[in-house]
């Protein structure tokens, strides 16, 4: 899958839109007024945020469509890209690498933010440790083990016995 | 007189030893995060955040301000090696740092730049002493109209600034004002977008928003290995040391950069990148030997990396005396002072004496550790370098959990830091600058306090808040930064038409 600049744009400022226009109905929902007792009400900042968001989108759409139009007037026969053109939308492909790598970090973080409770926090990182090196790192039974069982152990010494946070330790206890 | 009596009183606080055993260990970690590629010292100080907490105020800020001039010379460590900078700032530093390799003096470019980071620190600590109570003096006479002015002015100038689209720094900034308005209303005690969750009801702290935002976010982008091939005979001590020859070509330039590294950065949103920028044009405008610029020259690796250092301690001025950040990182620092129970600002000088001089003597002596780890221990930040991204990502990611846990001992900030992780990764690829974001964050609640403060003095007049002498012109340069641009384009737009016209 690969997004390019362009389409990155345009999903960035429709998303804005959306995310702005939500923001001033969810306001209107929870009925945040602008103005309480002739004061600036709790839903002033908000809408504000709101309405400038929603304009953020719209300038970047805007922009984004501006800036095709003004390239394709002053060059409409010119097929070819120039280097830099290509390289800028080089520059903001999301490769299948990279999305991996991303999933991979969301199913370990939402591992961590289920199991931590059941089998204890500090058990849960030194197995996204040891899961993340197996997978992406593609490394050695031996080495992924090490490395995790070394890492909760740093993490131990330093935040439960030098910082003395109280980590929750599941059935393990640890 | 008074200023080596605080002076002293800073030093007596370095009698601690706690403080130089923090001071080294931020040093220490500033290099080696500064040094990995893509991450910079708002990376390096929004991880190791949590380590700061429950330490001694002091201790904390030895180790922050440890980071990030640690960071900032670590970044030109990859930058002379293999021609990648480990953060923005250090870009300027390729051009003559990877030649200066390439020819076998790997050493010396090191070397170099280790030392001018430290004079360019050293030097404008001098200056940083000498204005910051100057500042905070003058900053006394300002009430609520004021700071909502200065707050604006360090929202807008960051995100005008901000990457090459405008339109994509506001979109952060307002997106972190937002978020920093979620929680139960300041005066009214309404709940803002909590929907029911208890968590919510005091707010979204910046910590995990910043760990998320630039931490969680580059190690999912980043999984590539850095494939370092150098000459370990080249990193020697005695190969690091530069010559007379090269203080000589070198001496004036780190004069010029650390002062207008230290300018640029008090201005908020111009940073150590611009600094390294103009400091390296400045050099090669004035260099004897301005046409071996960009072939392997001595001074072109001194004056950006003086410049970038002396820029850092310039961006300290605004965020202690104001209580304005200038920049990504200064606004994690200011966060992060606040979490320690400092409030930075006109009366920190004043009211925190003891932590404001004893920060001044730690900044000394972070430089005197930089150089003696910088240069000693050279080769071992080399050989952490090779270690493979994806072993370091995986240590990242758990400390970051783990620190972001540690927070308020809760599942849910660890929560936030990965929603914020996501976020930023899409940032990154869409070419949204996070620091805004951050920065809005940091001041949102502050710039919400300060303006309904000034509204219900003005009794609700907002143009009698803004019309304040000193308001007005903080407003009018605010709007100068973030607008400069596509007026100054406008204006030279209607001249053509009209010149075109006439003719």
């Amino acid at each position: 899958m690969k997004i390019e600049a362009r389409q990155g744009n345009i999903i960035l400022g429709v998303a804005s839109v959306i995310s702005g226009a939500l923001i001033l109905v969810l306001s209107k929902v929870q009925n945040l007024q602008l103005i309480q007792a002739s004061k600036m009400g709790p839903g002033f900042f908000p809408t504000l945020c709101g309405i400038a968001i929603l304009a953020c989108g719209i300038g970047i759409v805007s922009g984004h469509l501006r800036k095709h139009k003004i390239s394709k007037a002053n060059n409409p026969e010119q097929e070819e890209k120039t280097e830099k053109e290509e390289q800028e939308e080089q520059e903001n492909i999301v490769n299948v690498n990279e999305l991996k790598n991303l999933a991979l970090f969301g199913v370990l973080g939402i591992m961590v933010l289920l199991l931590a409770e059941y089998i204890g926090l500090l058990t849960c990182l030194g197995i996204a440790v040891f899961a993340y090196l197996k997978i992406q790192g593609k490394e050695s039974w031996r080495k992924s083990i090490l490395v995790g069982v070394g890492m909760t152990v740093f993490l131990y010494l330093v935040f439960v016995l030098f910082l003395q946070v109280p980590v929750p330790t599941g059935i393990i206890e640890f | 007189m008074d200023l080596i009596q605080n002076l002293a009183l800073g030093f007596s606080i370095l009698a601690n030893p706690m403080v130089i055993v923090y001071s080294v260990i931020g040093v220490v970690c500033g290099v080696i995060i500064g040094a990995l590629p893509g991450l910079g010292p708002s990376v390096g100080i929004a991880v190791l955040l949590p380590m700061c907490y429950g330490l001694a105020p002091i201790n904390a800020l030895a180790m922050l301000c440890g980071i990030y001039y640690g960071a900032m010379y670590g970044g030109s460590i990859t930058a002379i090696l293999i021609n990648t900078p480990g953060d923005s700032a250090a870009i300027m530093t390729t051009l003559d740092g990877y030649p200066l390799a390439r020819k076998g003096h790997a050493g010396k470019a090191l070397g170099m730049s280790c030392l001018a980071s430290v004079i360019g620190g050293t030097v404008s600590i001098v200056m940083f002493m000498t204005l910051a109570p100057i500042v905070s003096n003058f900053a006394t006479k300002f009430g609520p109209s004021e700071y909502f002015a200065l707050m604006v002015l360090g929202l807008t100038s960051i995100a005008g600034m901000t990457g090459k689209s405008p339109a994509k720094g506001f979109l952060a900034a307002f997106i972190g004002l937002f978020v920093a308005g979620i929680g139960i209303d300041l005066v009214f005690g309404t709940p803002k977008f909590v929907f029911g969750n208890v968590n919510l009801y005091s707010g979204i702290d910046f910590v995990p928003v910043a760990m998320g935002l630039f931490g969680i976010a580059e190690i999912c982008c980043n999984y590539k290995d850095n494939n370092l091939v150098i000459n370990k005979e080249s990193l020697k001590l005695k190969e690091l040391l530069p010559t007379k020859e090269d203080w000589k070509f070198s001496l004036p330039h780190i004069g010029r950069g650390t002062l207008l590294g230290f300018i640029i950065g008090m201005l908020p949103g111009a940073g150590a990148t611009i600094a390294s920028f103009l400091s390296y044009d400045m050099a090669k405008r004035t260099s004897k030997r301005s046409k071996e610029f960009g072939t392997g020259v001595i001074e072109g690796v001194a004056a950006p990396e003086c410049a970038n250092n002396a820029a850092s301690m310039g961006a300290m001025v605004p965020m202690l005396t104001l209580g304005v950040p200038g920049s990504g990182a200064t606004a994690i620092m200011m966060g992060a002072l606040m979490m320690l129970g400092i409030t930075p600002g006109p009366s920190f000088f004043t009211k925190s004496a003891e932590i404001a001089w004893g920060l001044v003597a730690s900044m000394y002596l972070g430089n005197v550790i930089l150089v003696c780890i910088g240069l000693g221990a050279l080769s071992l930040f080399v050989r952490i370098l090779n270690v493979k991204t994806t072993t370091l990502n995986a240590l990242i990611f758990a400390f970051i959990l783990m620190g972001a846990y540690a927070l308020e001992n809760s599942m849910f900030t660890v929560g936030i830091t990965l929603f914020f992780g996501v976020i930023g990764y899409f940032f990154k690829k869409l070419q949204v600058p996070a620091a805004p974001m951050v920065l809005a964050l940091v001041l949102g609640a502050i710039t919400e306090t300060n303006l309904r403060q000034a509204m219900i003095l003005e009794r609700n007049n907002f143009l009698q808040v803004i019309s304040h002498p000193i308001s007005a012109v903080i407003i009018f340069l605010a709007i100068l930064l973030a607008f400069g641009n596509p007026i100054k384009k406008l204006v030279i737009k209607c001249f053509k038409n009209k010149k075109n016209n006439e003719k």
